[in-house]
């Protein structure tokens, strides 16, 4: 898979988050649903920010719009508060404008909170239960199902001085 | 096969708990005739219930409930234990060392520490010696018993190397209750790494497939899974006469008892003594002394990982299969009282990008993150000298979904362990680097899996809950059952020192019976 950019993936999530947010619309008509536009901004500019937490240029850019929607379906109320404290920090700018580095900036600026605790651990559980992203750092996943580690490379390290091994 | 007694059969011994305290005991006493009923607050799992999956796991297995934490316990999870049938033993990764000698006799051995409640114990090794020989056997320890000790993974290999280098010769593949060849009706380890979300395969020792069966096949015992005791009831002269209980539906039921054994594991333990209060122990159960609840101990622990110039894949093989000894000792030339071990620690890849570095995020966290196959890891493992002021209390106001009081457990480090942990950290930062380590990283914060001391044995009623036995100096026929008992936590992992002491508290409990003591 070719590596992608930054800017790619951003227009991938943009993508998705729309069509994300329609869909969740259809399925909940209920009042107090958000119009589409309002869900997608929500959804990409949380997605973004998941991104800008753990940049993986080879990482599947739906990887970060699913942490975007477990961040809403798990605290909406944080969520919004914090996309909230974001714009108080950028001056109410919308974010998909923002460089890079004016939103890292603005994400260590509110570091500290726990909108960024809570965004920054669904961001990583939601990465770091995907076997693409595990195939990525080296992590093999689940091996009962293949005997273990036994017979797959368990004490197989080549790198050591002579004599450690 | 499994029993069922009365709720008003008051001849039963009534085991809160079914862990390594309290699964011991319930097999022990089974064994000789006793009729046992067990009240287990979580559920009973299968085989079939344990899969290759940390997460799915630790839902599964680890105690949830509401728990605060102050100081240096996370709060909402200011410890790691587990609510299921064979309690933490589930998750437990299976290191059995015993106590030293000086350990039991911390006191005479360091002096005593400022601002600290350093005791001996009642007992010393040569009494523990026979019962840790028994508990080895019926563990399968490797290292022991003619037992071969486990094959060294990667990660174990760069920790022997170096701790070679930096002039530790005191190093191998531990003693473990994990098996490297086939015995006691279990499968030899396969190096899955899992160990620490249940054995998939039942290689490594847990009590609900070792005590558990046993102790049903006698037909004396009664396991109540999804129980939840709520309170010891005592009677007017002061003996425990029975335990109330909330069951799975939510309906409260008192279970009458002969005797009383508490094995909640720490927290658990503490929250019934001291909730079970009355007009005459109105500072909870067995607390003349004020110690129940006090002298928290969790062992000095932090985890250290290098990020080494080639491959490790920690993740492949037994998680902790592997020790450095030579710090085992009381050496005060090194700057703190007490010694500490260094274990083998192999982490999945979720934990390491949640953890590895405090809140670390953006870019360079991510770069970082990307090379978790080339990260080594240890954990120290040291005495934790106890402190009055670190205790479990009842929360004044919150209650838990059975209507307790949520337990509050607080825990400030002493700075005779922040002198370990510095001193710690360095070696074991020179070991990592003398290999090319690029990069050291430590992780202190972190729910305690071994929690011990809010019960201590001694001689002294004054200052001790319980006598050299477990029996609560107050009330006869009430014993704590769980490493509560310790007085100090010496450096060894606990498991094997609670289940000793369970083998021989029962031995005690039989004769007590059987003469009519109790």
């Amino acid at each position: 898979m070719t590596a992608m950019t930054r800017r790619m993936a951003l227009a991938i999530i943009a993508q998705l988050a729309a069509a994300a947010s329609l869909a969740a619309c259809g399925m909940n008509n209920e009042e107090g649903a958000l119009a589409p536009d309002e869900g997608s901004t929500e959804i990409e500019t949380l997605a973004s920010v998941a991104y800008d937490i753990m940049p993986y240029e080879s990482v599947r850019p739906e990887l970060y719009v699913r942490a975007a929607e477990a961040m809403l379906a798990g605290n909406r109320t944080l969520a919004t508060n914090g996309l909230a404290m974001l714009r108080q920090v950028t001056g109410d700018r919308r974010w998909m404008d923002l460089k890079e580095a004016e939103q890292v900036a603005a994400l260590t600026a509110v570091q500290d909170s726990d909108f960024f605790a809570f965004m920054r651990s669904t961001t990583i559980n939601t990465l770091f239960v995907d076997p693409q992203v595990w195939d990525m750092v080296g992590y093999g996943g689940s091996a009962v199902e293949h005997g273990g580690y036994i017979d797959r490379g368990f004490n197989d390290i080549d790198w050591l001085p002579t004599g450690s091994e | 096969m499994p029993a069922r007694f009365p709720l008003d059969d008051g001849s039963v011994v009534v085991i809160i708990g079914s862990g390594a305290g309290g699964g011991t005991l319930s097999r022990e006493l089974t064994a000789r005739g006793i009729k046992v009923v067990c009240l287990e607050a979580g559920p009973r799992l299968d085989i079939s219930d344990i899969v290759n999956d940390t997460g799915e796991m630790f839902a599964k297995l680890t105690w949830l409930d509401d728990r605060r934490g102050v100081g240096l316990p996370p709060d909402g999870q200011p410890t790691w234990t587990c609510k299921t049938v064979g309690g933490t033993t589930a998750h437990w990764t299976a290191n059995c060392p015993r106590f030293r000698d000086y350990e039991f006799r911390a006191l005479s051995t360091y002096g005593q520490l400022p601002e600290c409640n350093l005791a001996d114990w009642p007992i010393g090794l040569s009494e523990m010696e026979p019962w840790y020989d028994k508990a080895e056997k019926h563990l399968g320890v490797t290292g022991t018993n003619g037992l071969p000790r486990l094959p060294g993974s990667n990660n174990y290999k760069v920790m022997e190397a170096g701790a070679r280098n930096i002039g530790y010769t005191d190093v191998d593949t531990y003693n473990m209750a994990v098996n490297a060849i086939p015995q006691g009706g279990r499968p030899a380890c396969l190096q899955m790494g899992f160990c620490s979300s249940g054995c998939a395969i039942n290689a490594k020792w847990m009590g609900l497939f070792q005590d558990i069966p046993v102790a049903e096949a006698t037909d004396h015992f009664d396991l109540r899974p999804e129980c939840m005791a709520t309170e010891i009831v005592t009677d007017a002269d002061g003996k425990a006469t029975g335990v109330k209980y909330l069951d799975k539906d939510g309906v409260l039921h008192e279970q009458k008892a002969r005797i009383v054994c508490v094995a909640g594991n720490v927290v658990e333990t503490a929250r019934i003594l001291l909730n079970s209060r009355t007009e005459r122990f109105p500072n909870g159960l067995a607390n003349g002394s004020d110690q129940v609840g006090r002298n928290y101990m969790r062992h000095v622990m932090t985890q250290i990982f290098g990020l080494m110039p080639g491959v490790v894949n920690m993740f492949k093989g037994t998680q902790t299969a592997g020790v450095i000894r030579d710090e085992v000792k009381h050496d005060p030339s090194r700057g703190f009282s007490g010694g500490f071990q260094f274990h083998l620690l192999g982490l999945d890849a979720n934990y390491i990008a949640n953890n590895l570095v405090a809140n670390g995020w953006g870019r360079d966290y991510a770069v970082l993150i990307e090379k978790y196959d080339h990260l080594a890891g240890v954990i120290v493992t040291g005495e934790d000298p106890p402190q009055e002021s670190n205790r479990i209390t009842l929360h004044p106001t919150q209650k838990d979904q059975y209507g307790l009081p949520v337990p509050v457990v607080t825990y400030h480090n002493h700075a005779n362990t922040e002198a370990m942990l510095a001193y710690a950290e360095r070696r074991g930062r020179e070991m990592y680097e003398s290999l090319g380590a690029t990069q050291v990283f430590t992780i202190r914060k972190f729910g305690a899996t071994h929690n011990m001391g809010v019960a201590r044995m001694g001689d002294d009623p004054k200052t001790s809950v319980t006598n050299r036995w477990g029996q609560t100096h107050e009330i006869p026929n009430l014993f704590v059952s769980d490493g509560s008992l310790f007085p100090t936590s010496g450096c060894a992992n606990p498991t094997l020192t609670i289940i000793s002491l369970m083998m021989r508290q029962a031995d005690y409990l039989g004769q007590q019976m059987e003469s009519g003591a109790i």
